[in-house]
């Protein structure tokens, strides 16, 4: 039985094993950026707390996936078996690029626009929402696109602790020994990894302010 | 001689480690007079001039804003009604030339086609061509038109008082020279109060109805243009010096003779 014939006959498992992998990785990153975003600008804020909390978050990344699914199965109300502790996991391994993008890209405003934002009477928070996010939004934006095509790749792991997803396939095909097994959940992870990227690259260009600064392209990764 | 518009009295300014960089200083502005703050990088010029809109709170003193003590006032009121252009314009470089300009009045929520209007006159004033200009972003712009932009956003919602840091300082000479001109006659037209910090002693006499001189954070005394030019001060006389005497009898007769009657200092340490 050649690959694609193989993909013809089990058509349907892939389609909502795919479906199961988008939504873990959507419900992920939704958690990770509603997080992330507001807590990347609150330590431009408080520029005391940012040691710890990226250190926190660097420390986060470090770990070997698997082993924080492991970690998180015994961990009461996140934890246990099934798709919710694989989005926590998933989350906090998303959180890092975001928040320092985040951080970053606010960080990188040109401090003469927040002066004058300042000094003609803008209030905190409308310098904020009409300033100094739209002016990083393309450095947040390539935070987000980081951490979706990291979170698509790691989620196939998620499979491991029952999550579902692409990565039954890949666990399945180990054990069974079989290249086209491991190929249905391996070849569709990657296209929507490389789609995520496009999309997200794509909505960047779009959102990015008009030639603000080199910051913009400068953390991109 | 009505109420003086901005009044420093006593004003210190220190950073948190506890380093001085203005010591009582003492200033009155005048309603519609241009006083310049001259002096050397690190002299106090620029902290002076944000102690006024408080972008920098001073450690002691008290600052008068038309009369009323700075703290009674509003912080944001007090800030648009204040205009402020610094060095690079520090235009949004996200915002068109036209968004640019109405910023203040945007936020003061005056109605669309009032702010429209509005934009198309500041525009005018400093010379700029609405239909070309007004849906421009500003690195679509040269720096003296950048510049234009700049004062035209300060004046917007029409504030009493301009601040300006060293505005024209990053221009080349010709543009440079076109815009202190144009600058000079918009002052008189408006009839602003205006603060503006130079460390161009030819620019001061231009510009100034007095020319405040800062020295090493205190104020080392404050002259009319012609004044300056007599002064036995050593800084004074340092600034003087540094420049060509030929450039310099025609300025200062130019700024003086443009300049309104001169209000001595009340509070000045001379």
């Amino acid at each position: 039985m050649t690959l694609w014939q193989f993909f013809v006959q089990q058509h349907t498992e892939i389609l909502s094993r795919t479906l199961e992998h988008l939504w873990l990785v959507a419900a992920a990153m939704s958690v990770a950026v509603l997080i992330g975003l507001p807590l990347g600008i609150a330590l431009v804020r408080r520029r005391n707390l940012r040691r710890w909390v990226l250190a926190a978050a660097n420390v986060i990344q470090t770990i070997p996936s698997l082993a924080l699914f492991g970690f998180l199965i015994p961990v009461p109300l996140l934890g246990g078996i099934g798709a919710s502790t694989a989005i926590v996991a998933l989350a906090l391994y998303a959180l890092l690029p975001i928040l320092r993008n985040t951080y970053t890209g606010l960080a990188g405003v040109d401090p003469a626009v927040l002066e004058s934002a300042r000094a003609m009477g803008m209030t905190p928070r409308q310098s904020l929402w009409q300033v100094e996010l739209p002016l990083s939004m393309g450095v947040i934006l390539a935070g987000v696109r980081t951490a979706t095509v990291i979170t698509i790749g790691v989620a196939t792991i998620a499979a491991a602790i029952g999550a579902g997803g692409l990565g039954v396939f890949i666990f399945r095909g180990v054990a069974m020994a079989s290249n086209a097994v491991i190929l249905a959940g391996a070849i569709p992870a990657a296209l929507l990894a490389v789609a995520a990227d496009l999309l997200l690259g794509l909505l960047e260009r779009r959102l990015a302010p008009p030639r603000t600064s080199s910051a913009a392209s400068a953390v991109s990764e | 001689m009505s109420d003086p518009s901005i009044v420093l009295h006593n004003v210190s300014y220190r950073l948190a480690s506890g380093r001085s960089l203005l010591a009582g200083l003492n200033l009155t502005i005048s309603p519609g007079e241009t006083l310049i703050l001259l002096g050397r990088s690190g002299s106090g010029k620029t902290t002076s001039l944000k102690l006024i809109n408080r972008l920098l709170e001073s450690s002691e003193g008290e600052i008068l804003i038309e009369g009323r003590p700075q703290s009674l006032w509003d912080l944001i009121r007090l800030r648009r009604s204040i205009g402020y252009v610094i060095q690079d314009a520090g235009l949004f470089p996200h915002w068109t030339v036209e968004r640019n300009v109405a910023l203040v009045p945007r936020l003061e929520g005056w109605p669309e086609t009032r702010v429209r209007e509005r934009v198309r006159q500041m525009l005018a004033l400093v010379g700029l061509d609405v239909s070309e200009f007004a849906q421009r972003f500003p690195h679509e712009l040269s720096g003296g038109q950048r510049q234009r932009v700049g004062v035209a956003r300060a004046l917007a919602a029409d504030p009493p008082i301009l601040l300006m840091d060293e505005p024209f300082g990053a221009l080349d000479p010709v543009t440079r020279a076109e815009l202190q001109r144009e600058f000079r006659s918009l002052a008189v037209r408006l009839g602003k109060t205006i603060a503006f910090v130079t460390h161009d002693l030819r620019e001061a006499l231009l510009l100034g109805t007095r020319i405040a001189l800062l020295s090493a954070g205190r104020l080392a005394g404050v002259y009319s243009p012609p004044e300056f030019l007599r002064a036995t001060e050593p800084e004074a006389r340092a600034f003087v010096d540094s420049i060509d005497a030929g450039d310099l009898s025609a300025a200062g007769s130019a700024g003086g003779a443009a300049a309104p009657p001169v209000v001595p200092n009340s509070g000045g340490e001379l």
